[in-house]
Formats: C-alpha cells, structure tokens, sequence
C-alpha cells in the first residue's frame, strides 16, 4: 500500500469522511479539527516511524493530503540519509 | 420534563432557559461534588431511560447534548457542545455550536471531556481522562489524549 | 395567588418590581464578589481595582501575591484555591478571568500575564514532588478545561492550552499545546483567523 493510500485509509477510518480531494484543506473543509491533528500526528510517527518536531507542526506540512504525503516521504529520505 | 421513578442523591445544579428532558428512571448522583445542567438559551440536554449521571459531572449546552438511554457518566465529566472561545482572535466572539451525542449503553469514564462534535456510538467506553471530539465507533474502548482506541470488542 | 385575578394596578407593579428585581441582582451579586474578593485577599500584597470573586475559596498566602486589576473567579461546584508558601511569588495581570475549581500554587513563582483565560479544573504548581522550578504565563493565554501546567513550563502570549493536556515543555506564543504529554502545535494549522 502507498503512502497516499495508508494515510487516506487512516483519516476515512477515523475521522469518517472520504469526501475530500488530496489538495484539500483540512481545517477549510472542517475535516479533521484540532484534536483529529493530534491524533494524525501521533498515526503518522508510529506508522511510518518518524519524529516529528513541534516546528515542523505547521499548515505548510499537514493541512492537506498532498501536503502530508510529500512531508512523510521527505522525513523518511532524511532518516534514510543519516 | 421529567420521565418516571427518577432518582436525585446530593445536589443537582440546573441552569439557563434551555429545555432539559429527563427519561424514566435517571439516577442523578451528586453526593460527591453537584451535578451541574446547564441549558443555555436555545439549548437542550435530552437524557434518556435509565441514565446514571455521577457527582461533579457538568453538562454545557448551546445548541444539543443528548445522552443514550442505559448510559453512564461517571465523576466530574465534563459534557460540552461549545468550546466557549475561539482559538485565535477576539476571546469574546463564541463559535458554532457542534451537537454532541453519546449513544446507548455507553460508559463513560471520571474526568473524560467529552468536546463539541462528540459522537460515541452504541456501546463503545470511554476510559477515565479522554479527551474527545469525533466520532467513536460503536462497541470500542478508547482512552488517552490524543484519544486511541485501546481495545475492540471481538464480534460475537 | 392567580396573578390574573389581581387589579390591573397591583400587577403592573408587581412587574416594574420583578423588572427592577431581576435588573438588581447581577449588580447585587457584583457587590458581594468585591466585598467578598476584598475580605478573601486581605493577606495579599497588592490588589487592583475590581477583583471580584462569586464563590467561596481556599486562600493562603505566607510569601508575596499582586493581584492586577479587574480579576474575576467565577464560583461553582468546587472552590478555587490561590496558596503562595514562604517566600514564593504569585504574580496575576490585569483582566484574568478563572472559572471554578482552579488551583495555583506557589512554592518558588508563579507568573500569570494580562487577559489570561482560565477554564475550570486547571491545576498550576510549580513543585509536584521532584523538581521545583518557576511557572511563567504570558498575556493572552487561555487554559482549557483541566489542564495541568507542570513546574518550569513556560506558556507564550496568545497560546491556547487544550482541555486536559499535560504540559511538561515550554508552549511558543500562538501555539495550541494539547494531549498528554502536551505536543506544541502551530495555532494556524488548527484554526482560521476569525475562529475555531
């Protein structure tokens, strides 16, 4: 399974919305509040076994799929890398 | 209104014009600390059959709370539909209202907060001290801050 | 008696009376929370204009307490408490709110800015059995429903504390911390500017 599809797969199952495109806003769309963020961010560092920074808790990482997909993968190069 | 055979221990706040409606046999426990019902104008909180509420619970409601007939809510709870302040911007203003509703046959545990947009479904259990703002799947068990679900019931 | 049943007279009085009733009891009750909040914080150092309390609450001071201006603590199921111990400082800015049921503590220092919002239930003590370090709050904060602020946490100006966290690390200004332990998070991510 992609990065896109598990991360898809964990917003539906939880937040039970599927009714959203990648590019999305979360928060303009009312998807997931603030809590659902936690949560998200807490899915997305033991799934994928990354850490995230408290600065790195920004709209310009998360507030869409697309967003957060390209924020994972770009975690996972600079683990790899290191 | 109130149902039959309603039972009330201890001391019982009820605030605010907003309508209240109370099923049969609802156990109101405030012998710890008072239960506190809070109605706001154009508010309603709708407790069904059999309800069990304990003491320092506290139930705010601008637009809807309804809690499911058989549920419980244990010690200082706390019930909201309205987080009150926005996050950002003039404290002043209040947002929307999201409707809360906690289905039949839940538990929920002391000191859980349960926040506007709450949904807990049918049977499912709250664990002492979550917090909560979405959807929570019928017959699970979740608990913690962020929320996780820490058990499923095993079908059949 | 049937109100109906009474002279139109009598009941246009009874009315202004009901209206002037209800028109005097907020200011009653504010009278009451300022003689109250008055008698309450005599022990303190400094306290501003205003200070009003609508509730009982456990106050011990033996160290230093300035209170600002226009602080009220709202009464209800459960007493709030204010303790500063010897030689500790408990500093409250101006125009803070703090529903029932808070608790702060001071063994060394406690700072609270202006504007600051406090919702019921929140604990804030700067010493919980192993470290004693000072507590800093900064202006427009607001703290949520049961929150609990642990020793030497620093929370920046117009940061939201969420309906109970634990904060165990410094909070950045415009910052939403939440869960347990407490995550920072940028406030933008979570909310528009206009609101939630």
């Amino acid at each position: 399974m992609s990065t896109r599809e598990r991360i898809r797969g964990f917003i539906v199952d939880t937040f039970f919305v599927d009714d959203f495109s990648d590019d999305d806003s979360f928060l303009r769309k009312g998807l997931i509040d603030s809590t659902g963020m936690m949560e998200l961010v807490a899915f997305l560092e033991q799934d994928f076994g990354i850490k995230l920074e408290d600065r790195e808790l920004v709209p310009e990482n998360l507030d869409s799929l697309s967003r957060v997909v390209a924020f994972v993968e770009k975690k996972q190069q600079l683990s790899r890398a290191s | 209104m109130v149902g039959e055979a309603p039972t009330v221990l201890g001391r019982v706040w009820i605030h605010g014009p907003g309508e209240i409606r109370v099923g049969h046999r609802v156990v109101l426990d405030g012998r710890v600390a008072p239960i506190e019902l809070h109605a706001m104008r154009g508010g309603s909180i709708l407790l069904g059959d059999d309800v069990v509420i304990e003491g320092g619970a506290s139930l705010e409601a601008l637009q809807s709370i309804t809690i499911g007939a058989g549920a419980r809510l244990g010690t200082f709870c706390k019930v909201m539909d309205n987080q009150h302040h926005p996050l950002r911007g003039n404290r002043h203003e209040r947002p929307a209202s999201v409707p809360l509703v906690v289905e039949a046959g839940v538990t929920v545990g002391s000191r859980a907060i349960l926040l506007p947009g709450t949904h807990v479904q049918q049977g499912a259990t709250v664990a002492p001290g979550t917090v909560i703002s979405r959807r929570i799947p019928p017959a699970v068990t979740v608990g913690g801050s962020p929320p996780r679900v820490i058990r499923r019931e095993v079908a059949g | 008696m049937n109100a109906r049943l009474l002279p139109a007279p009598l009941t246009s009085v009874m009315a202004r009376v009901q209206d002037l009733r209800e028109s005097l009891t907020p200011r009653a009750e504010r009278a009451v929370a300022l003689a109250r909040a008055r008698w309450l914080f005599r022990s303190f150092q400094t306290v501003g204009q205003n200070v009003a309390a609508y509730g009982p609450m456990l106050v011990s001071n033996e160290g230093a307490v300035e209170l600002g201006d226009r602080l009220t603590f709202v009464g209800g199921m459960m007493p709030s408490s204010l303790v500063c111990h010897e030689g500790a400082r408990l500093v409250i800015g101006s125009d803070v709110q703090f529903n029932y049921g808070v608790s702060l503590e001071s063994w060394v220092s406690v700072r609270i800015g202006a504007r600051c919002m406090f919702a019921s239930f929140v604990r804030i003590a700067d010493r919980d059995g192993r470290t004693t370090a000072p507590i800093v709050i900064e202006d427009d904060v607001w703290v949520a429903h049961g929150a609990i602020l642990m020793p030497g946490v620093r929370v920046g100006a117009r940061s939201v504390v969420a309906a109970g966290s634990i904060v165990t690390h410094d909070v950045p200004p415009d910052t939403l911390a939440m869960g347990n332990p407490a995550r920072n998070m940028s406030l933008e991510l979570v909310s528009r500017e206009s609101g939630a």
